[in-house]
């Protein structure tokens, strides 16, 4: 018998699914294609379901994160709009500000990648 | 979409080279090749009274990049010009008759890759990599040589603005327009904007889009300038920087300039073809704007499907692409201000 927590877990997973797509598109499909746009636009949507796979196996824990990191930034903005209101206005034209906000942009930068290009980051950080 | 040209667009063609040249013009082979996001192009040969011409069709597919993208007819009228003044460019054949639903023109087909990712695995090309950036800066000498009476009506910076802050008010009208609020592109504003870089005046024929993925290139060198739609008048610093960024590196990072050499090669070749004085500082900040307008772009490029009017899962993954050019501008400005602050 199932526990509460998994009464609706599903097999395979979505990220299975999603795996099973992406595996179709670029093993199967790409190898037959002739025509060269149709053929790089399938190679790309056989990527977009591997950033969705990768997105919904990461969950949200890392985007709560980022939102108690944002409210410790000077200023202590609720939304990325509060954030950008900020800068416009100067807040973070000073070094140490400057500091924190790059630091906080480059953690999320790097989490977008990972989902994106894993190897993205890998690379340009040698 | 299919690799067959369309019966009605070779009835098309074929019956404007014929009314052009007086002569019986006839499509013998014809192969779509892979192109942007907003034009189609096509591998033609046409056989005119008897003589075979090799060609390429630059097509309209219905939407623009950017309201700063020039129509087929002046893109064909500047590589006239060009072509005439000495710059390594396909020779324009024909263009469509004004009005055109869908406005092409055909050119001359050089020989050579295009494809970026193919010409940096290529061990010729990639042997060849120092001297062909050294062209590559040679061809950007020419184009930034071009007399600009010889040219059609181009875009340029309005009366009031030099051409960075006319780069830098486009870039923030293109942010405004797609409503996004992104922290990474307000702080690159305004860290640029507060370091613009001085302006010498000089106001040259800008390609636009000078990079490697718009430059035919075989192991010989550098065959040809392509993709002229984003020309436009301003400064030089602009066309020499694009090139440099990282995406058009291909993966290969540690080579600056398109994956295949150095900048200093680069700027030699520019400085040995007459290309006017360069200020390194100037080349980064046109480069960080680079990353950030390029950043932009792929999530305009993402609202085109997102909007609707253009449904396309290439469109639609080049927002998240973005995130590439947001970390490199943050990487660059932390190690920049590192720099300033001693640390």
């Amino acid at each position: 018998m199932a526990d509460d927590h998994d009464a609706f877990e599903q097999h395979p997973s979505v990220q299975d699914l999603l795996e099973a797509a992406q595996e179709h598109l670029a093993k199967k499909v790409v190898p037959a294609l002739t025509d060269p746009r149709l053929r790089f636009e399938t190679l790309v949507a056989a990527h977009v379901l591997g950033v969705a796979a990768r997105e919904l196996a990461r969950g949200d824990g890392p985007a709560r994160d980022f939102a108690r990191g944002r409210a410790e930034l000077p200023g202590a903005p609720a939304s990325d709009a509060a954030l950008c209101d900020l800068i416009d206005a100067g807040a973070f034209d000073g070094e140490a500000e400057g500091t924190a906000l790059r630091a906080w942009m480059q953690a999320r930068n790097e989490l977008s990648l990972f989902a994106w290009n894993p190897l993205f980051v890998m690379r340009v950080k040698g | 979409m299919t690799d067959a040209l369309p019966a009605s667009l070779r009835a098309e063609l074929e019956a404007a080279v014929t009314s052009r040249e007086g002569a019986a013009a006839a499509i013998t082979a014809a192969r779509r090749l892979a192109g942007g996001a907003s034009m189609e192009s096509w591998s033609i040969d046409v056989s005119v009274g008897g003589r075979d011409e090799a060609l390429v069709l630059r097509r309209d597919m219905g939407a623009n990049m950017s309201a700063w993208a020039l129509d087929r007819g002046t893109e064909f009228a500047l590589l006239h010009a060009a072509v005439d003044a000495g710059v390594r460019a396909p020779r324009p054949r024909w263009r469509s008759a004004d009005g055109a639903e869908r406005a092409w023109f055909l050119m001359e087909r050089l020989p050579g890759e295009s494809v970026g990712r193919k010409i940096v695995k290529d061990p010729a090309i990639v042997a060849a990599g120092p001297r062909i950036v050294e062209e590559f800066g040679a061809a950007l000498a020419s184009v930034h040589a071009v007399p600009l009476r010889t040219l059609p009506a181009l875009p340029g910076p309005s009366e009031e603005r030099t051409p960075a802050g006319e780069a830098l008010s486009q870039t923030r009208d293109a942010m405004r327009s797609l409503g996004l609020r992104n922290p990474v592109w307000s702080y690159a504003l305004r860290w640029l904007s507060a370091r613009v870089p001085p302006w010498d005046g000089r106001m040259v024929l800008v390609h636009g889009d000078f990079r490697v993925g718009n430059l035919l290139v075989d192991a010989t060198g550098l065959r040809g300038v392509l993709d002229w739609e984003f020309a436009h008048l301003g400064d030089p610093h602009e066309d020499l920087a694009w090139i440099t960024l990282r995406d058009w590196r291909f993966e290969r990072d540690a080579k600056a300039v398109g994956g295949l050499g150095d900048l200093d090669a680069y700027l030699h070749g520019y400085a040995s073809a007459g290309g006017g004085a360069v200020d390194r500082d100037a080349l980064t900040w046109w480069e960080l704007l680079g990353n950030l307008r390029w950043a932009v772009t792929c999530h305009t490029q993402a609202e085109r499907h997102l909007g609707g009017s253009d449904r396309s899962v290439e469109l639609a993954s080049l927002g998240r692409k973005a995130a590439e050019m947001e970390w490199e501008l943050v990487d660059r400005i932390e190690k920049l201000e590192h720099a300033h602050h001693g640390r």
